[in-house]
Formats: C-alpha cells, sequence, structure tokens
C-alpha cells in the first residue's frame, strides 16, 4: 500500500476513539487497477476511483464496527507499515471520503 | 423470394421499404425496416451496399417504420416520424431529415434496447485483430477520427456504439455508416477522396450530417470480433500535436462508465466488464490538429509488441 503524504497528527487522539462500521445497504466491489481501484457500488450503481488506502481501508471496516486506532493497528499489520501520525492521518481522510460516499458510517465524532 | 443482399437499385429498395420490410441486417441485429413515400431508398442503397439481408419472415430485432405525417403536413412542410414496435417515441422532423432519423433511430434501438453487451458511446477501430474504443463526447473529434483511420488501414467495427461482451469474448462489430457534421465532412473528402458519402443533409438538429460508408470489405467482416488492446480518448483541437498521454486505469473505468449507454442497468456485470476492457488495454488521453499526424500516431500504436 503506497500511502498519500498527510499532515502529521490530522487526526488527534479523539478522532483514533471514533467508530466506524460498513453501510448495510450498501454492496461495494473493488478492483485493482495498477495504481489505483475501481469500486462499483451495487445499490446506487456508483462507479468511482479509489487511492488504494481507500479500498484497504474499506476492507479493513465491518459490520461490527471499529474504532479508527482499530483500523490504523490492522492496516499497519497486514501491510507492514509503520503505526505513527501520518497513516493515522491517512487511515481518518481515506474514513472520511468513505463516509463521504456513503459506504461507511461513523459514530458521532468525540468531544 | 427475399434477396440475401441489399438491392443496388434504390427502386427495389424503395419497394421492399413500402412492401413487406427490409430486413437488413447489421453485425449481430436484425432490423425490419419500412417505409412509404419517404425519402431514404436512395442513400441506404448507397451506404448499405453488400449489406446482407435476412430472411422476411425470420426474427427481426428491431421493427422500425418511418412514416409521412398526415394532415396538412402531408403537402405543406412535410415531416417524417420514426415509429418503433408500434410507438412513436420522438417528435416528427422534415421529411428531408428522414435518413439522418433512421441512422439515429436504428442508432437508439441498439443504445436503449439492448441488454446483452455492454455499451459505451465510442468509436471503434481493430487492426490485426486489436481494437482501439474511442469514446468521447460529441464535438470531440471522434468520427472524424474514426473516418480518417479506416481509410488508412484500420477496420470499422462501430462509429458510435462499442459493444463489449459479457462474457469476455471482445468486441463486437456494427460496421454502419460513420456519422460525419458541419466541416468534418469535407476534411473526410479531402483526406479521403475515395470515401462514398451521401447528399449531405443541411439544418439538422447537428446542423449539416452527411454519413459515410464503411470503405470496402468492412460491413463483409462484420462478424469478426476484435479483443480490446487502447482505450483513447479522442480531443480534437486547432493546430495540437498528435500527443497520447497515459491515463489512469480507474479514472479510465470511471469516464467508460460515464460513456456508457446500459452500464448501471447491467449491475456488476457491467462494471466487470469495464474492468476487464480497461486490463486489457493501455489507456490514453489524445489530442490531435492534423488527421496525418493522428493516423501516424495509430500506426505505432499498432506496431507496439503485443
Amino acid at each position: 500500500v503506497s500511502l498519500p503524504a498527510a499532515p502529521v497528527g490530522a487526526a488527534g487522539a479523539a478522532g483514533l476513539e471514533r467508530r466506524w462500521r460498513s453501510n448495510p445497504l450498501v454492496d461495494v466491489h473493488v478492483e485493482l487497477l495498477g495504481p489505483s481501484c475501481a469500486a462499483h457500488e451495487a445499490v446506487s450503481g456508483q462507479i468511482a476511483a479509489l487511492e488504494p488506502v481507500d479500498a484497504a481501508v474499506l476492507a479493513l471496516v465491518d459490520s461490527q464496527g471499529r474504532s479508527t486506532a482499530d483500523i490504523v493497528l490492522a492496516l499497519a499489520q497486514e501491510a507492514a507499515l509503520a503505526v505513527g501520525p501520518e497513516l493515522e492521518s491517512s487511515v481518518n481522510e481515506a474514513l472520511e471520503r468513505l463516509a463521504e460516499r456513503g459506504w461507511i458510517e461513523g459514530s458521532a465524532a468525540p468531544g | 423470394m427475399t434477396p440475401t443482399q441489399l438491392p443496388a437499385r434504390p427502386a427495389d429498395v424503395a419497394r421492399l421499404l413500402a412492401g413487406p420490410g427490409l430486413s437488413l441486417r447489421t453485425g449481430p441485429f436484425v432490423y425490419r425496416l419500412r417505409a412509404r413515400g419517404v425519402p431514404i431508398a436512395e442513400p441506404l442503397s448507397l451506404l448499405y451496399a453488400g449489406c446482407p439481408l435476412a430472411e422476411a419472415d425470420g426474427f427481426h430485432d428491431f421493427d422500425v417504420e418511418l412514416v409521412r405525417s398526415g394532415g396538412v403536413r402531408r403537402w405543406v412542410r412535410p415531416q417524417v416520424r420514426f415509429g418503433f414496435d408500434g410507438l412513436r417515441p420522438f417528435e416528427p422532423l422534415p421529411l428531408a431529415h428522414a435518413f439522418p432519423l433512421l441512422e439515429w433511430a436504428m442508432n437508439w434501438c441498439v443504445s436503449s434496447q439492448v441488454g446483452t453487451w455492454l455499451l459505451i458511446h465510442a468509436a471503434v477501430v481493430e487492426r490485426g485483430g486489436r481494437a482501439v474504443v474511442l469514446p468521447a463526447p460529441p464535438g470531440s473529434g471522434k468520427s472524424t477520427l474514426c473516418a480518417a483511420l479506416v481509410h488508412r488501414g484500420w477496420r470499422l467495427m462501430s462509429d458510435e456504439i462499442a459493444m463489449v461482451a459479457l462474457d469476455g469474448s471482445g468486441l463486437r462489430a456494427l460496421a454502419r455508416p460513420v456519422s460525419l457534421k458541419n466541416r468534418s465532412i469535407d476534411i473526410i473528402r479531402r483526406f479521403a477522396p475515395e470515401a462514398v458519402f451521401n447528399e449531405p443533409v443541411p439544418n439538422t438538429q447537428k446542423g449539416t450530417v452527411a454519413h459515410m460508408r464503411p470503405p470496402a470489405g468492412h460491413a463483409e467482416r462484420v462478424d469478426v470480433p476484435g479483443q480490446a488492446a487502447w482505450v483513447v480518448f479522442p480531443r480534437w483541437r486547432e493546430h495540437a500535436a498528435a500527443v497520447l498521454t497515459p491515463r489512469d486505469p480507474a479514472e479510465t473505468v470511471v469516464d467508460l462508465a460515464r460513456n456508457s449507454f446500459n452500464c448501471p442497468a447491467l449491475g456488476r456485470a457491467g462494471f466487470q466488464a469495464l474492468v476487464d476492457l480497461v486490463r486489457a488495454s493501455r489507456c490514453f488521453d489524445f489530442e490531435y490538429g492534423q488527421l496525418d499526424d493522428a493516423v501516424e500516431a495509430f500506426d505505432r500504436l499498432a506496431t507496439e509488441a503485443r
């Protein structure tokens, strides 16, 4: 996974506690195409290009719900990445983009 | 007895149109065309010369009729309507626009009714079994480029609709006449003096429109499929050098979906067909200003190693 540059520490400690779950009303299928990914959401028919980090994060969000911190750890473990503010920011940004598409849902931001 | 090929004489075509219908086969589709008192026999016999005819009592995919409007419009500013399976989905047009209307209607039949292929608004040309898909919005120079390429060694598969098999078996050809508008008509006449056109029809919704017959032998090879090797989004700009710029594959899937007629209706199968098409292809944006330069750029693509 190659991560886009992100501002260090953008997620913040509070953001790491936020919980995310997949939207049960959508059905997303992702295909890796060279340096990027194409995704199809079957219910709306939406087709979108995704950053690989978005695709990886989407795969780690399940229906039970996980915190941002859990997702960061899981991604770091599976992709052999170092946990740190840069990874946290990248994951947080990916989560926000996926939530904006309506493919995942976040709990209310703490604080 | 039904002739097996489109008759060469317009009078014979007119008789079929006014009688049992003309069972025209283009690619995988059979149209039953009917028209009485509508001036389409001449351009049909010119532009579809050699096109196979199907059995008149066999299966027809599309039952198409061009009908002259009634009432006072029979005599004053006469009009023509397109009928499809007994429906009349569009407003009538001036009678002089009958042939462009027929061509648009035939495209509409495929793009709105067919669900067995993924359909993309794109031209397709082929060489050595490898096909270039040229998706583009109107005004991008897609048809002009397509018309030029098919007079320089590329085979015409389609000018308007790329038909992508959902089982991965490649692209299917239609090999119907190429629609050219306004300046493009004279540009192609100069570029390929051997090209055969019908009489241009002025003042249509798209300006002056003429149709170009597929070059000799192209319609006869309509059943030969092509394998996608390139997806090229063309854009004509005056004086621009011919430049192919690689484009992101995932963005290409998104842009092809935007140019597709039926991808949403096909669901995941449509998406998968787009992904497979892009995986099999090198993807480019292509800007050009001169047709000779454009053809040279495509010839370089064709000589690339597989």
